[in-house]
């Protein structure tokens, strides 16, 4: 374990009564780690991120950063930075007094200052552009201002929010690149939010998967991808499909499971459920295997075909309304929509989710190891 | 458009001529040699000198700066300050509290005039410059505050964030951020504010002393007596300055425009 730079403990926000945004997140972070916090628009990672910074004050919980308690403490005195969303570069001032702005508060002297401005552009890749004005910088640039701005404070911790949210595609790759590079670089932490899973995937040492005030998984991006604990994180990480069916039999660690249009083999590991438990699992699209000729597996029907960034999907409607989706790469299949199919997947690819064990671990705090 | 583009060209010109011709006449007039305003007989400078040979009417022009100069100043800190706090509370009756803070650009002057004057004399105020300058800067504040207002609604609440998670206290993250940035509002409301103070005349008569007296009051005063060209006079200059004032509040709001694409 190594050493630990942040702790929530059972953080509670609400804006309107009733209604809470945090309903009790615990999570502790490691020092040096990148970890993202997950979760659709709403689910409230950004109002985590502002109670870390002190913008916001917990209705309940603490806060603890370095081992000491920050929770009600005003954002200036934290040592904690933060990359908002839309940049908030100073219009009035240029790209160096901006940078340059959190040392001139802390009364360093002004040669040092210049000096460590010229690094933090260079370390941004922007020598040079000192003199700039915000408004002549380009989304990208305005992008690396506000990350060298945060981080010449050395801080302790460094939050973004949705930093890449307003770039293009390919600029987003390769600030990811550079994000990481900058982040192993310094050693410093990071609270990466996103709603873009590949982005916290490709990022994040740890992920944290919020959904309405509540963490549901925290793990690395392996845990949350291969092993999701809930349909929910299966779902939104994996773009899985959810089965719903019953323990027919077991055998070892495999069970037998009907789905109501016939029944598979699931490996189920140590926690083989007993005939007649209901159980919910999640696998993914592309482990959904087609038979086209409709003779060995479940019954379904071709309902919709449709081509997405190098993948056919098809979408399977099964005979209780419910909808699986199957996709590989590559065009090249002969099923037509209406038509009769079966499906399958390997005993393997089926995860089980949701089942009470996993949702306890879920929800109750301080209880989540990490790497 | 184009189909009434003729039309609608001729309607404009006919406006801004009616508008401006009455302007034009005492501007033209002002440099009349003859005394009478009905024919130019040729261009003297004749009024301008008498005007200011006028004691009287220079003694007005001097009390009319300070005052609008005085007021202008108190109340665009008490309008900044007026909206920055507008602007932060967040309680139920924030919509009421907006409405009465323009109220007195809304209320009639008459009105206000005369509520002034009874006050300040259940008060037991002296008249004069200290009343004159609690009046113009009750109808001066709400000019400030609907500018800065308005400027503090388009500007990102994070910037002020940016500041306090950098490390300035809320009064530094106020100083070095959104005051300089709502700036060229409150120079642009003040101006505004100037010229209306500048050119005062019913708030002015209920508040004023006996023997003080504003430009606006003096001309007005003199109209009784019957008018002279030196009026005229007065009325260019006067105009003279409230268009560069206008100017500098246009080019105040460029510099906003452009500060803040």
């Amino acid at each position: 374990m190594t050493e630990i730079c942040l702790e929530l403990k059972n953080i509670q926000k609400s804006f309107t009564e009733g209604e809470g945004v945090l309903k009790g997140i615990s999570l502790t972070i490691g020092k040096g780690e990148f970890i993202t916090l997950l979760g659709a628009s709403g689910c409230g990672k950004t109002t985590t991120l502002r109670i870390i910074a002190g913008l916001e004050r917990p209705d309940a919980g603490q806060v603890f950063l370095g081992g000491k308690e920050v929770t009600m403490l005003e954002p200036e005195v934290r040592d904690v930075n933060t990359v908002f969303q839309n940049y908030a570069l100073f219009p009035h001032m240029t790209v160096a007094e901006n940078i340059g702005y959190g040392l001139k508060l802390k009364k360093v002297p002004k040669n040092e200052i210049k000096k460590r401005v010229t690094e933090m552009l260079e370390l941004v890749q922007l020598p040079g552009y000192e003199k700039r004005r915000p408004s002549e910088l380009s989304g990208g640039q305005k992008q690396r201002v506000a990350i060298a701005r945060a981080l010449i404070n050395n801080p302790k911790v460094l939050l973004l929010d949705e930093p890449l949210g307003a770039l293009d595609l390919q600029l987003r790759r390769t600030m990811q690149t550079e994000l990481k590079r900058l982040q192993k670089k310094l050693g410093i932490t990071f609270i990466y939010i996103t709603h873009d899973q590949e982005e916290a995937i490709n990022m994040s040492d740890r992920i944290a998967v919020m959904n309405q005030g509540r963490f549901e998984q925290i793990g690395t991006p392996d845990e949350i991808y291969n092993h999701p604990k809930t349909s929910y994180v299966a779902t939104f990480v994996g773009n899985a499909n959810i089965l719903y069916g019953t323990v027919e039999n077991r055998e070892g660690t495999k069970a037998l499971v009907e789905f109501g249009c016939g029944s598979a083999l699931v490996e189920m590991g140590q926690k083989c459920p007993s005939p007649g438990e209901k159980v919910t699992l999640a696998v993914r699209s592309e482990n959904i295997l087609l038979d086209e000729s409709g003779s060995i597996g479940l019954e379904a029907i071709v309902k919709e075909k449709s081509f997405a960034a190098g993948q056919l999907r098809v979408t399977l409607k099964l005979p209780g309304e419910e909808e699986v989706i199957a996709s590989r790469y590559g065009i090249d299949s002969n099923v037509a929509v209406g038509q009769k199919v079966c499906w399958n997947f390997h005993p393997e690819a089926a995860v089980l989710v949701d089942c009470k064990e996993n949702m306890a671990q879920g929800e109750a705090p301080g209880e989540e190891t990490y790497a | 458009m184009k189909k009434n583009g003729k039309f609608a060209g001729f309607y404009l010109g006919l406006m801004f001529f009616l508008m401006y011709l009455p302007i034009g006449v005492v501007v033209v007039f002002s440099f009349n040699e003859s005394k009478l305003p009905v024919r130019f007989t040729g261009f003297s400078l004749q009024w301008y000198e008498r005007l200011f040979g006028n004691s009287a009417m220079q003694e007005a022009l001097v009390n009319s700066l300070i005052l609008a100069v005085l007021s202008c100043l108190i109340s665009a800190v008490i309008g900044t300050l007026g909206a920055v706090g507008l602007f932060r509370i967040h309680w139920k009756t924030k919509g009421v509290l907006e409405y009465i803070s323009i109220l007195p650009l809304m209320i009639p002057e008459i009105i206000l005039g005369m509520v002034l004057m009874a006050f300040f004399y259940m008060l037991g105020l002296p008249f004069g410059m200290l009343t004159l300058l609690i009046g113009h800067t009750v109808f001066c504040v709400p000019y400030i505050l609907m500018e800065v207002k308005a400027r503090l609604a388009g500007m990102d609440p994070s910037l002020e964030e940016a500041a306090r998670d950098l490390g300035a206290g809320s009064f530094r993250a106020f100083w070095d951020i959104t005051l300089p940035l709502i700036m060229p509002a409150v120079l642009s409301g003040s101006l505004l504010a100037f010229a209306m103070s500048m050119d005062d005349v019913v708030i002015s008569i209920f508040v004023n002393g006996p023997k003080l007296s504003t430009l606006p009051i003096k001309v007005y005063t003199q109209l009784k007596t019957g008018v002279t060209p030196e009026i005229n006079a007065l009325c260019t200059i006067m105009l003279g300055l409230i268009l560069f004032i206008l100017f500098l509040y246009v080019f105040f709001g460029k510099v906003k425009s452009r500060l803040f694409k």
